[in-house]
């Protein structure tokens, strides 16, 4: 066998047994397919308001009985049961402000969808990567190894130079020793070892090790205002896990949550439940036993990534996985049970 | 329309033109681009994912989007990236949907077939990360420039070399641990 490499993966890539490729009337087929899903695909966005407000005005689950999650309150108001709220008294930014990312810049966006402030970015990224907690928003550098930092509350801007990049997009901002910061996985190749949490400063850029994983791969991290984070661990020698890593832990404990492989999890603002997106709908499960509080079907099911808002009561829906960019998303008000498509593309996160 | 092995657009500078006479560039045909490109586009996802069956499909999939939106795709210096990006994309929430084992559901040291023609190198490639697996495909299976690589990952020129630096040299590692080695014949970068 020779030893030119090129010949070598020229070879490899002419051993696989591919089906022959499609021609092109099946591609044009595809396409076609695709359109007509997109205008379904808006039709059920549609119906699922009308869907979500039925929902909503009885508080019920899909089981009957009343969803814990969102009560009706005294003055028919309705507010969210658990934590009190994270909105801090006085605070400029209403519930429901959010972050999003957009070719060139980064925009923080009034629950109405105003341009609050924008935040260009010449770095040349076409899509840029942010996070937004507790009124401040975080954007890494395309190469990952410098952090942009917008205090919203503070009008506060500056930059931070990482000392070493982030190894990957899966990361979040969560408080850990009173500060906020970065925190993400870091797993080596060939991933079968547990991940480290590590932590960036946004003080002064410096790494350090939070915790370790009790199992295997690293994945999506989410963290509450409290410092618990939740992160889905995958490798391909295990099956995947929900672990939550409690704020000071130095290891994860596994939670209960079953059927992970199919759903993407995130803790909400406040700690008191998982959000997960997947074929079974949009749901709220208690942290503690995995039991799903509450459901919403919401379409199309492609659709993952998620973010709460401040007071738990809105949630951001995003498409992870369009083609140049992410989006659209729906506003969910789990509330006023409505759900709104988002004139926006682009990640998005809520701030406030 | 002037394509070249990669379905790249090989001439972008039209001839001078003849005072008086307007020239309008036009986009090479989404047809010939197909034509050119499907095959090699899909056995290089093939080797990086190390699943053909899905290769096929997520390549079927990228060429649909990219024939949506044609007009724009085909503007692009490299529309081959365009369509290896949003295949490996695809390829990638099709697995986390069905098994959330992100890109590592066959490995392609795992890969039958791979191991059937090349169990070393298939091996060796499947140790490597995915990031550094991806551009190993991509400049020695595809030919591709580091710059047609650092606009299809949209990542810096300089990440590309670095990370084709360190993938040869761990592949390097991974090969000679098995009594074998490579060479690549010129200078990478």
């Amino acid at each position: 066998m020779s030893d030119d490499l090129r010949e070598r993966l020229h070879e490899l890539g002419r051993a696989a047994p591919l089906r022959e490729a499609p021609d092109l009337a099946a591609v044009r087929a595809r396409a076609r397919v695709r359109h007509r899903r997109r205008r379904v695909g808006a039709a059920l966005a549609v119906v699922a308001v009308i869907g979500l407000g039925a929902l909503a005005t009885t508080a019920r689950r899909d089981d009957g009985r009343p969803n814990p999650s969102v009560v009706a309150g005294p003055t028919g108001t309705t507010e969210r049961q658990g934590g009190p709220s994270t909105e801090p008294a006085g605070d400029p930014l209403p519930a429901g402000t959010y972050v999003v990312d957009r070719p060139g810049s980064v925009q923080v966006l009034s629950p109405a969808g105003e341009v609050l402030r924008e935040l260009p970015l010449d770095d040349g990224h076409p899509l840029p990567s942010s996070r937004a907690m507790a009124g401040t928003v975080v954007v890494l550098s395309r190469e990952r190894s410098v952090a942009t930092v917008l205090d919203l509350r503070a009008d506060d801007l500056r930059t931070v130079r990482l000392t070493e990049p982030l190894p990957s997009d899966l990361w979040t901002l969560a408080p850990v020793d009173g500060e906020l910061a970065i925190v993400s996985t870091v797993e080596e190749a060939p991933y079968e070892q547990p991940a480290e949490v590590v932590r960036w400063s946004l003080r002064d850029g410096t790494t350090d090790t939070i915790a370790t994983l009790a199992r295997p791969g690293g994945g999506r991290i989410s963290a509450d205002e409290r410092g618990d984070l939740v992160v889905e661990t995958v490798s391909a020698s295990a099956d995947c896990a929900v672990e939550r890593v409690p704020a000071g832990a130095e290891v994860s404990e596994t939670l209960p949550v079953p059927d992970c492989v199919d759903r993407a999890v995130v803790v909400s603002r406040d700690g008191e439940a998982l959000v997960s997106y997947g074929p079974a709908g949009l749901q709220l499960l208690d942290p503690e036993t995995g039991e799903v509080t509450g459901t919403w079907s919401v379409e199309p099911p492609e659709f993952e990534g998620l973010s709460l808002d401040g007071d738990g009561r809105h949630i951001l829906v995003g498409n992870a996985y369009d083609d140049e960019a992410h989006g659209p998303f729906l506003l969910v008000d789990t509330a006023a049970g409505t759900v709104t498509p988002l004139p926006v593309r682009g990640t998005a996160y809520f701030v406030g | 329309m002037l394509l070249d092995q990669n379905g790249v657009i090989a001439a972008r500078r039209r001839p001078p033109a003849l005072p008086l006479t307007v020239t309008v560039p036009t986009a090479p045909a989404f047809e010939d681009f197909y034509a050119a490109s499907v095959d090699r586009l899909t056995r290089a996802v093939a080797v990086t994912l190390g699943d053909h069956d899905l290769a096929t499909e997520a390549v079927a999939e990228a060429m649909a989007r990219a024939l949506e939106r044609w007009n724009q795709v085909s503007g692009y210096d490299n529309p081959s990236g365009w369509v290896y990006r949003v295949a490996v994309n695809y390829a990638t929430s099709r697995l986390r949907r069905v098994k959330r084992r992100v890109l590592r559901a066959e490995p392609p040291e795992q890969a039958e077939w791979m191991r059937a023609r090349d169990h070393e190198l298939a091996t060796a490639l499947g140790r490597l990360g995915h990031d550094h697996r991806t551009v190993v495909v991509l400049r020695f299976q595809l030919d591709w420039t580091i710059d047609q690589i650092a606009e299809a990952l949209r990542v810096p020129s300089g990440t590309v070399k670095s990370r084709l630096s360190r993938a040869l040299r761990e592949l390097r590692r991974q090969m000679e641990s098995m009594g074998r080695t490579f060479d690549v014949g010129e200078d990478v970068s």
